[in-house]
């Protein structure tokens, strides 16, 4: 039967909720400040756009973003 | 927080009318997020200005575009700029949230956990795109010349090994896959934990081990379909179809957009016998545009399982030229023996053979012919069984799958030491293999066994295959001839248990979505007809033996069984 290699939805480690809500408060004037949101929830999904490659060295189309894919899979 | 697959991404694009390598721009990412539930996007830019390169990534809300996390880094060499990104990946992971322990846990530095050499990763992104539009025939050469560019690229050599055991490649496949599990130090602990399992599951054919395996990166990443579709198929080794279906269904649920898992799922449901759910289980793949030879060759096998001509036929000319085909055309060349079409039958393994052959796949060119050697084994062709087991073993000489069933064939032929030698070498060589330890070496033993009249010593060789005798067991082939069964039914038969051999062919009877269009299907019912006649139980004899006669209707004339078959229904009159 068929196998798979591809990884799947990611799942990245987060933070305690209670952690995230210290975190808010402490730290919620310097976000108010550089005009941020608060980060993404649990269940929240990313969509990988392109890694756009004006470096002018082909090797880097699409590579970059694979490479991302791996890095953010962590 | 999940990643949104590229499958996906494509499903959407599709939908709105876009190209499906529609570029995922800022500007595009940001239409298609709210189709595709995404709260973020997460674009990136690499420049080369004042002799360095630099990367930048943002991550922009989907409501409103806001910026919620952003990172940069440099590198002053093309070399360096991967390990930059990785950094810069690093941080991004950090503003969006991850905590530090994670962070320091999940810190494989990404030249390490991909390849320092853009070569290398370039071929590789390559092989990831062509595998997602063309499917794994095509991806092998670009993940070839990944791992030639960087040996011990971890993640291409395990792709390359998915994919080649998808096509049946399953020696090489073993081989890419101990590769990438021996570069353990080039690889994430997620990626580590999917290595080792399918170094257990691939390499080492030690399926108790890699159920744990899966089991245990489930447990861990839940969300991840690969684990649970790899899982699915761990069970069809061992013949456990419910917790296939289960494990694939969920693949399924988590990654619509996969036809590997429609593969399984669908062949789950045929071998418990739904081939209704089955196939709408196989229409939904294909109104996702979908495509792999093993959906149409599940589709094949229902048309069989309905006696439509028509619907086989549609499905055969749809494999003409294409990767896969000749999966197809063995599954046709079996139809015809089916029905004691020998001469078709051998006419169209020979086109099997030629089409993998032509397409690079010597292992499946190995297993059509030694599935054809089996064939001719049991019909009463000694010279062609052996012929053609030969031919299998030049074609892989490696293979353990294909060196398993061409020792039970000598064995079935009464090719002894040649038997012996190859059951001795499997032994040794796979101790962990359970197919190989708990189903073929019995198997080969029992037939031995059964060629020197000791039926009794067979049975008890064939009772340690027992909980395996549903299984698939020759590697990525997607069928069951129950072999085990129908040798148990054969001893039983010659030991004048009959009752007992009722039994074992009616198993084989009853499982129709299961064997198929496969030698034993049509050999049980004339195993069912002498049980029967054996018992005294003329009527239902008769019954079986007229539905031989009926199959081999239309029969090559010379074929020994069914010549021996026409004899036993005239005496029975």
């Amino acid at each position: 039967m068929k196998r798979a290699s591809l990884p799947g939805p990611i799942l990245m480690k987060r933070v305690y909720r209670f952690v995230l809500l210290v975190l808010a408060c402490a730290t919620s004037f310097a976000f108010w400040r550089m005009r941020r949101t608060v980060p993404l929830e649990d269940t929240d999904s990313l969509l990988l756009g392109e890694v756009s490659n004006r470096s002018g060295e082909a090797i880097f189309d699409e590579s970059l973003r694979e490479a991302l894919r791996i890095a953010l899979s962590q | 927080m999940n990643l949104i697959s590229d499958e996906k991404v494509r499903d959407v694009s599709r939908k709105r009318g876009t190209s499906e390598n529609q570029a995922l721009t800022a500007d595009f990412a940001k239409q298609i997020c709210a189709e595709l539930d995404a709260a973020a996007y997460l674009t990136g830019i690499v420049v080369y200005a004042d002799a360095e390169y630099t990367v930048q990534l943002d991550v922009n809300r989907c409501k409103g575009g806001s910026r919620i996390a952003d990172s940069r880094g440099s590198a002053p060499r093309e070399e360096l700029l991967i390990h930059q990104l990785g950094v810069a990946a690093v941080q991004l992971r950090e503003e969006l949230g991850e905590d530090a322990g994670s962070l320091q846990k999940f810190d494989t530095p990404l030249e390490r956990a991909t390849s320092p050499m853009p070569s290398a990763l370039k071929a590789y992104a390559d092989a990831r795109k062509v595998l997602r539009e063309q499917g794994d025939l095509a991806a092998v050469p670009y993940y070839r010349k990944a791992v030639e560019a960087d040996s011990r690229f971890a993640v291409a050599r395990s792709g390359l090994a998915v994919s080649l055991y998808n096509l049946n490649q399953l020696d090489e496949a073993a081989e890419s896959i101990r590769q990438a599990f021996e570069a353990a130090d080039r690889q994430t602990a997620r990626e580590r934990l999917n290595i080792s399992t399918l170094y257990y599951d691939m390499a080492q054919g030690d399926v108790e081990k890699a159920i744990e395996g899966y089991q245990e990166y489930i447990r861990i990443y839940p969300r991840d379909d690969v684990a649970l579709g790899n899982l699915s198929s761990e069970y069809f080794v061992i013949g456990e179809y419910e917790q296939a279906a289960k494990y694939s269904a969920a693949a399924l649920k988590i990654n619509p957009d996969a036809a590997a898992w429609y593969e399984n799922y669908s062949t789950a449901l045929l071998a418990l016998d739904h081939p209704e759910e089955a196939e709408r289980v196989l229409k939904e793949a294909f109104a996702r545009k979908l495509d792999d030879a093993s959906l149409h060759a599940n589709i094949y096998s229902i048309a069989f399982l309905r006696t439509d001509q028509a619907g086989m036929r549609q499905q055969l000319d749809w494999a003409e030229g294409k990767p896969g085909g000749d999966s197809l055309v063995a599954a046709q060349s079996d139809t015809e023996a089916y029905f004691g079409h020998l001469q078709n039958a051998r006419q169209l393994t020979r086109k099997a053979i030629y089409m993998a052959k032509s397409a690079e796949l010597p292992e499946s060119a190995a297993t059509w012919s030694a599935e054809a050697a089996m064939r001719e084994a049991v019909l009463g062709y000694p010279k062609e069984a052996r012929e053609l087991v030969h031919e299998a073993l030049q074609f892989a000489p490696h293979s353990k799958d294909v060196r398993a069933l061409a020792a039970v064939v000598y064995a079935r032929i009464g090719d002894e030491q040649d038997a012996r030698a190859i059951a001795g070498d499997l032994q040794a060589l796979y101790p962990a293999n359970i197919a190989i330890q708990k189903a073929w070496l019995p198997m080969i033993r029992a037939q031995l066994a059964m060629n020197k009249r000791n039926y009794e010593e067979g049975l008890q060789e064939l009772r340690v295959v027992s909980p395996y005798e549903r299984g698939q067991l020759t590697g990525n082939v997607s069928d069951s001839c129950m072999m085990p069964v129908f040798l148990r039914g054969e001893s039983l038969l010659a030991l004048n248990k009959s009752a007992d051999a009722v039994t074992e062919f009616q198993k084989i009877e009853s499982s129709p979505g299961l064997v198929v269009n496969c030698w034993s299907g049509s050999l049980a019912k004339l195993g069912m007809a002498r049980a029967d006649a054996q018992l005294g139980a003329k009527t239902d004899a008769k019954l079986w033996y007229e539905k031989v006669a009926s199959l081999w209707a239309g029969a090559d004339a010379d074929i020994p069984v069914v010549k021996q078959a026409n004899l036993e229904l005239s005496k029975i009159h």
